[in-house]
């Protein structure tokens, strides 16, 4: 097991176009580190080349203090699990999980012994003698993380090994990838477009977008504390809705104002920040479905409650089950979603007020796009 | 009622199927049965059956030394006909199977055998292979009479052979490369894997459904090789080049003796189809996934 390092890695294909920029980061032994990001993003580029299938345009790629730029993916001594889980269609089940060992000449008794405790970690010990081609999705996905745990690679390698899986395997499976990571306590990269995954499976998550890192951090960071507009708004489900205003300073501090003058008051902490800064200019107000209440929580007797409602036009309802998703709609705001519990009253058609959490909501500069209380966090 | 319209749908299929049929049974059926026919008789110079001489013509070849030889001849040519050409097909379909500048040329020259008359080649091969003026024995600097002499005329003929039969190998091979998932040479690399441990236990494997069928086909090519002989040695020197289809054509065009070719034909015929069905046999338990 061992750490990697990439400092300003850069992708660049025909000469022209970056799918990767300046990818810093640092991953220490036994991290679990998420990539995600919308398709396109670079995630995938990534993390071939850290296994070696696509060349560094420019950067440095550090795997144990060694300079891996050019060492070829063989020597690397990485296991990776593909997309599409690439097993060998004519090799059964067991020569699969072999194959890593078997071109490194391990003695056979050792492999036999390493198979069948993988397969039965997995489950599959009853699949060993079959072919790829009789086996159901699930089961091609545990044979190829099975061979990708017969060696002790530097690091374990995933390249959206979940995506091909139906909803209630994909949870299963993430489960049963967490429990992996903690028993082998191995390094592992894991690439997805799918925040949920992200948010559970990760000790960090990468949030990439147009081959720049967004922000690398812990998900619970991540999720309280987006370091940008696009963070805030691909991290968590429902996304954050954002409404757009301007800060209005006020006796007691600061408004946020809609575009038709409707205001919300500022906590105090942010404020005072926000008049100085942000005097009568743009930003961006993002408020989480689950920060609007159907009722007022008195958290400070002081605040002025009345002074934090937005309301809106109901125009669909979701059950969840144990919470009810509402979209609303009002001409100045847009459409935005808001999560409240399951008895909550209201039809479509219907208007309703909400109260929002203002302790918790977040701002954004209207041109950069960037978190204004962006508090540093680690790379 | 019903069952009458049915009746007619399942006679219809047959109608459907009887312009191939009438055109199989004019050029294949017919002229099949009819050399069986002729292979009982003796015949006159226009081919004609005159005598009836039952299977003389069948014991008279299975006693004749020209007819083994004919056989042995046949046996070491196809051998090395079919290894010969896989090999090119093969080789050259692994090299063209990345993509590099210049690939289309490449795939192009390989392919090309495919394209070329038999005939038209043995005749440039017959100016190579010449030994005064011959660019072969220019180059390596031999004083070899290629043609002429019984210990390298078949392989000549051979080699000739393989190459000409190469190019539909390469396009075989090259459309089962395609088939091929690249991500598992992907994940043999992060695995460990260097090219020749993935060529043996990745791409051959992976070409086997291919690997068998192009072996069929190649066999069955090799044992109707015709022009390249007729020009190049005309089955000499001697009888070293004397394969059973040029000995057939001998037979027949040369010494008028239709029954004795006709019976050649129907043994060459045996032979492949006994060969075929053993291959589809050991298929059904060699080749994987």
């Amino acid at each position: 097991m061992s750490e990697l390092l990439l400092k300003n890695v850069c992708k660049m294909y025909d000469r022209k176009q970056y799918a990767v920029r300046d990818f810093s980061l640092k991953i220490e032994d036994g991290e679990f580190v998420i990539f995600v990001g919308p398709s396109g993003c670079g995630k995938s580029t990534t993390l071939r080349m850290i296994a070696g299938l696509e060349d560094i345009t420019s950067g440095e790629l550090w795997i144990d203090k060694q300079l891996c730029n050019y060492v070829e993916t063989k020597d690397r001594d990485l296991s990776m699990v593909f997309q599409n889980y690439a097993l060998y269609p004519q090799m059964t089940v067991y020569d699969n999980m072999a194959f890593a060992l078997q071109i490194r000449k391990v003695p056979k008794k050792e492999i036999d012994k390493k198979v069948h405790e993988a397969a039965s970690i997995l489950g599959i010990e009853h699949l060993l003698k079959q072919r790829p081609g009789a086996l159901s999705g699930g089961q091609k996905q545990r044979v190829a993380i099975g061979s990708a745990i017969m060696r002790e690679p530097k690091a374990f390698l995933m390249d959206e090994p979940l995506s091909n899986l139906d909803a209630k395997l994909r949870a299963q499976m993430r489960v049963e990838l967490s429990e992996l990571h903690k028993r082998l306590g191995a390094t592992m990269i894991y690439v997805t477009h799918d925040q949920t995954e992200a948010m559970t499976l990760g000790t960090r998550i990468v949030v990439m977008k147009d081959g720049y890192i967004q922000q690398a951090d812990t998900p619970k960071e991540v999720y309280d504390n987006p370091a940008n507009r696009f963070v805030a708004g691909f991290i968590g489900s429902p996304s954050m809705n954002f409404f757009e205003g301007k800060i209005r300073p006020t006796d007691k501090g600061a408004d946020f104002e809609f575009t038709n003058g409707l205001r919300l008051e500022i906590p105090e902490n942010k404020a005072f920040a926000l008049a100085n800064e942000y005097r009568n200019k743009n930003v961006i107000l993002g408020v989480r479905p689950e920060h609007f209440f159907a009722e007022v929580v008195q958290k400070d007797p002081k605040a002025d409650y009345t002074k934090r409602t937005l309301s809106g036009k109901i125009v669909a309802r979701e059950m969840l089950g144990a919470e009810s998703m509402f979209y609303l709609e009002e001409t100045f705001a847009g459409e935005f979603a808001v999560r409240l519990p399951v008895e909550t009253k209201g039809r479509v058609g219907e208007e309703m007020a909400l109260f929002v959490d203002m302790d918790r909501v977040h701002f954004f500069d209207a041109d950069t796009e960037k978190n204004i209380f962006y508090r540093g966090g680690q790379q | 009622m019903k069952q009458f319209t049915e009746k007619l749908k399942g006679g219809s299929a047959y109608l459907y199927l009887i312009p191939c049929f009438l055109v199989f049974a004019v050029f294949l059926f017919y002229p099949f049965v009819k050399t069986i026919y002729l292979s009982l008789f003796l015949t006159d110079k226009l081919g004609q059956a005159k005598i009836f001489v039952g299977l003389d013509n069948y014991t008279e070849l299975l006693t004749s030394d020209s007819f083994y030889n004919s056989l042995l001849v046949t046996v070491i040519f196809v051998v090395i006909v079919v290894i010969g050409s896989m090999l090119i097909g093969l080789i050259g379909a692994v090299l063209c199977s990345k993509a590099f500048p210049g690939i289309r040329v490449f795939s192009t020259s390989y392919a090309l055998p495919m394209a070329i008359a038999s005939s038209g080649a043995a005749m440039i091969f017959k100016i190579i292979l010449n030994p005064t003026i011959g660019i072969l024995n220019k180059l390596t600097g031999l004083d070899i009479n290629w043609i002429a002499d019984p210990k390298y005329a078949l392989i000549c003929v051979a080699v000739l052979t393989a190459w000409l039969n190469s190019g539909i190998n390469f396009l075989y091979f090259s459309a089962g490369l395609g088939n091929i998932d690249e991500s598992i040479y992907e994940r043999a690399s992060v695995d460990g894997a260097n090219g020749i441990q993935k060529f043996f236990r990745l791409t051959l494997p992976g070409l086997s459904p291919i690997m068998f069928y192009t072996l069929v086909v190649n066999i069955i090519q090799a044992f109707q090789s015709f022009g390249q002989i007729k020009i190049l040695t005309a089955g000499g020197p001697g009888e070293s080049t004397n394969v059973i289809v040029y000995s057939i054509y001998r037979d027949a065009f040369f010494n008028y003796r239709f029954g004795s070719a006709a019976a050649q034909s129907v043994i060459l015929f045996l032979i492949i189809m006994a060969l075929t069905l053993v291959m589809f046999k050991i298929e059904k338990k060699g080749v994987k996934y």
